[in-house]
């Protein structure tokens, strides 16, 4: 069985941080063996005579293991048990379709090995025998192994920087309005870059709650225009207008938002009582939106002005424990690292 | 080569081909090869105080290190098959990769390049 | 004073003609205001060979950072300070003016005593003797050009380093040859450690830059030799079945990083030199892992492996054996090398079916830069001040090596007379005058 598992090419004994998961996940149920169970013991010196070879080499009835590895692998892939005799280049070609889809310029030229059928001699030659035919299955089905795990890679590299994009744009305004405040308490710390130092990202444009059902287009305008002029540093005229979106629409889909952003003005316009409050209305009335992580991050950074570090390192905490897989509590990690 | 005592094909009578060959950065067998590779697995099936060498090679495109374990997976390839096949792992008596050290037409460009990434069945 | 002096100059320069051989270097590109030098040529007063201010002249030249002033555009030709006269240079737009002399000792050793002078500020930078022997007139030459580069450029020079490459003559015939060759970095003084009637491949340097390492088919199977390049002494590492190659000594020098296929697939393994136990670092079966490189502190290894489907470069972290993807453009990335600030990445790369050698930064996520134009490039090595690297080609059919800087702006080739060239390694720091040693 271990020289099965070593053909269809699944890892052991190497991590591979978060893409090994994710290969493990579904695809060759084979990779859940012990790693134990599918290579030689650590290499010692010594015995270098020996070489593991194919199961194939033992057993004189070579395609049987053959025919196993490939109802097992049939067995994993959506097909469920895929019949043996099924014409392999469609197989293959079939499970290699829908991965081309979603897979970007990345992916690029595809390779599917269905391609390589080369030159055959048609009719005179001898058929291939049943072990022929399944050892060229079992040749493209390593290939695509391999070949899906590089789109995995792919993917799992796209996602990363997908993310630190956003952190990256999320760190950006923050540092833009705290610098246009005078205030330092809320950039990036070091190594963060500005968002005017020469990136080309593209700059914040929305809202991530903007677009959801139920709003009504004034609503909408109207947190938009606010937005807007805070992007344009009319601070003044934006808080104004936050405030009446949340007169307006006191149960509207913005109204977080927009204590969110009052706060976050009302920090820079030098009063910071006012925008703790601002902060506080998020976290308590809106205990389930999207901007509770970072108001909890701003009431951090609002208790270090007011100075009152201990509350501060209450909030930041939270933020670490209860979102930890937010940007926000990663700011709130440098924050509170900074305070302690 | 010296053809005396390497295995003919069943239909023509002439020597089986000694080479096979892939496609750019691949080394998996055509099914063509494969029923070549098969009758010389039946060959050597029935003679066996025969045994075989297997030679990978690449061609010129590339890194030197990387073809080295390329030609290394080509020449893997045949021998992988050939003991599936019933060939016993005593008649493979080697499996050695030259990379692309040693092409059989020194020329840059498709042709040649395609007659150099190849395995080598060497009777001894 | 003057004739003599003029006598001296002319007798150096015809002898500097057959030191300085090199004139097939091409030197493609540059930079826009390189910094205007001269190298006086040296005082001699007797007719002991000179020629080393060609040598200087031209190690600066071929940085692409520096442009000498051609002797024959010289207003005089001094050797002490007090004979400089600044605003001659000044008017020539120099910026600075290296002056020196050479002794001979009663023994036959010799001395030089050279000023790096600043034309503007009408300084001394710095000045230095070295006294040395005859077959060392080269590497006191490359010593010079190494301390006068430092200190206008702050970077450490390497020209005093060395390269090792192999030249392949009728290869892929019967009466092939291949021979180690190691040369000055300019190509200069070239001398053969070993010769075999099959491939040499995969040359490497021990930090040391006394070992060497490589790959030989003398048995008609791949083998790692490492040979000292003083003794010659060979020694062979790594003969196991299968694979046997892509060897690299680890930062310390006391580790190599090879490949091997000894359990069924090229896995990339490292050896211990000093007890000889080998340690298996990579496990991914039915893929190739091959063309390991150290990082700087030795903790970890970059590799190439197709266990994506196609070549890319990856990075193993030799504590906990984690994994990590480094390249995503493209669907050829290989034999990759660290820079030695270990932030910055150099590798072969496929654009449109060719290869070249391209940088990638592992930090700033910028992408990647194609720093050669020639179709077929492969194994980049970087000179240990990390500034330019070597590479090898092909020209008219023909094996070469190549130079390019890592910004890409400076490239020149090196002549090759015979024969293909290829597999070339860049030696670390060998200064044997630097005032540190």
């Amino acid at each position: 069985m271990s020289a099965l598992m070593r053909m269809l090419g699944q890892r052991t004994g190497e991590r591979s941080s978060s893409i090994n998961e994710a290969t493990s996940a579904g695809a060759v149920p084979a990779k859940r063996t012990a790693p134990t169970d599918a290579l030689p013991a650590p290499v010692k010196q010594g015995n270098d005579r020996q070489r593991v070879r194919l199961a194939g080499a033992r057993s004189p009835h070579g395609w049987r293991w053959l025919a196993g590895v490939l109802a097992l692998y049939s067995f994993s892939s959506v097909h469920g048990a895929a019949p043996v005799e099924e014409s392999v280049a469609e197989s293959v070609a079939e499970k290699a379709a829908p991965s081309r889809g979603p897979v970007s310029e990345g992916q690029r030229n595809a390779t599917i090995p269905v391609t390589s059928p080369a030159p055959t001699t048609p009719g005179a030659a001898p058929s291939t025998s049943q072990l022929g035919q399944l050892f060229y299955q079992l040749q493209l089905l390593r290939d695509e192994v391999q070949r899906l795990n590089g789109v995995i890679e792919e993917q799992q590299n796209q996602i990363e920087r997908l993310a630190r994009e956003q952190h990256e744009r999320y760190l950006g305004l923050d540092r833009r309005i705290a610098e246009l405040s005078g205030g330092t308490i809320a950039s990036g710390g070091p190594g963060v870059p500005a968002v005017n130092t020469g990136s080309v990202r593209p700059e914040v444009i929305a809202d991530p709650s903007s677009g959801q059902p139920g709003e009504t287009p004034t609503e909408r305008g109207t947190y938009e225009s606010a937005y807007e002029m805070m992007q344009r540093h009319e601070y003044e005229s934006a808080a104004e207008i936050f405030q009446r979106l949340i007169d307006e629409y006191p149960n509207g889909q913005y109204a977080p938002s927009a204590f969110y952003w009052l706060g976050e003005l009302h920090r820079k316009n030098g009063d910071p009582e006012a925008a703790r409050q601002s902060f506080v209305l998020v976290v308590d009335l809106y205990p389930d939106h999207n901007k509770v992580p970072d108001a909890l991050y701003k009431l951090g950074v609002v208790y270090t002005q007011l100075d009152e570090p201990d509350r501060a390192i209450e909030y930041l905490d939270r933020v670490v424990r209860e979102y930890p897989d937010s940007t926000a509590a990663s700011l709130a990690q440098q924050h509170a690292a900074e305070l302690r | 080569m010296d053809d005396e005592g390497v295995p003919y094909d069943e239909d023509t009578g002439r020597p089986l081909s000694r080479v096979v060959h892939f496609d750019f950065d691949k080394a998996v067998l055509r099914p063509a090869d494969i029923r070549v590779l098969e009758q010389h697995a039946a060959f050597l099936s029935t003679a066996r105080d025969r045994s075989i060498a297997v030679e990978g090679h690449c061609d010129e495109r590339g890194t030197r290190d990387y073809n080295l374990a390329l030609g290394e997976k080509r020449a893997n390839a045949v021998a992988e098959f050939l003991t599936a096949a019933g060939v016993r792992r005593s008649q493979i008596a080697d499996v050695v990769s030259y990379g692309e050290e040693q092409p059989v037409d020194v020329g840059s460009n498709e042709d040649a390049w395609a007659k150099n990434r190849r395995a080598v069945l060497v009777y001894q | 004073m003057r004739v003599p002096l003029w006598g001296a100059c002319l007798a150096a320069s015809l002898i500097a003609a057959r030191v300085f051989a090199l004139e097939t270097i091409i030197i493609n590109q540059g930079y826009d205001n390189p910094t205007k030098i001269a190298v006086v040529p040296f005082e001699t007063l007797d007719s002991t060979d000179a020629g080393i201010a060609d040598v200087v002249s031209f190690d600066l030249a071929r940085s692409g950072q520096f442009d000498p002033l051609p002797r024959e555009n010289m207003l005089s030709f001094p050797a002490r300070i007090e004979d400089v006269f600044f605003r001659d240079w000044r008017i020539l737009g120099i910026e600075y003016v290296v002056v020196g002399r050479l002794r001979s000792q009663p023994n036959g050793d010799f001395s030089v005593a050279y000023h790096l002078l600043d034309v503007f500020n009408e300084r001394e930078l710095t000045t230095r003797r070295i006294d040395a022997q005859p077959p060392q007139l080269r590497d006191v030459a490359h010593s010079i050009a190494d301390d006068v580069y430092e200190h206008i450029t702050g970077i450490p020079g390497a020209f005093s380093t060395k390269i090792l490459y192999v030249l392949a003559k009728n290869a892929g015939t019967s009466y092939a040859t291949y021979e180690l060759k190691l040369a000055d970095s300019d190509g200069a003084r070239a001398r053969t450690l070993f010769e075999s009637d099959e491939p040499l491949l995969s040359s490497s340097w021990a930090p040391d830059g006394r070992r060497v390492a490589y790959v030989s088919f003398e048995g008609r199977r791949p083998a790692i030799i490492i040979q000292d390049i003083v003794t010659g002494a060979r020694s062979r590492v790594a003969e196991y079945r299968g694979l046997n190659s892509a060897p690299v000594f680890s930062p310390d020098g006391n580790r190599l990083a090879l490949v091997l296929s000894r359990d069924g697939n090229a896995e990339i393994y490292v050896k211990d030199l000093l007890t000889d136990e080998l340690r298996r670092i990579t496990r991914y079966p039915s893929a190739i892992d091959t063309e390991p490189s150290w990082t700087a502190d030795g903790t970890g290894l970059i590799f190439t492996s197709d266990r994506g489907g196609r070549p890319q470069i990856y990075r193993i972290d030799l504590t906990n054996s984690m994994v990590e993807r480094l390249t995503f453009e493209g669907d050829y990335n290989a034999r990759a090398r660290l820079l030695p600030d270990g932030k910055n990445l150099v590798y072969v790369h496929r654009r449109k079916g060719t290869y070249h050698i391209a940088w990638q930064n592992l930090e700033r996520d910028e992408g990647i830069r194609v720093l050669t134009a020639t179709p077929l490039d492969e194994s980049p090595s970087i000179a240990p001040n990390g500034t330019m690297l070597i590479y090898a080609t092909q020209v008219g059919g023909r094996g070469i090596l190549a130079v390019v800087s890592i910004d890409g702006r400076v490239k020149y080739r090196l002549p090759s007379a015979e024969g293909d060239v290829r597999e070339p390694a860049w030696s670390p720091y060998m200064d044997a005058f630097s005032p540190g040693t």
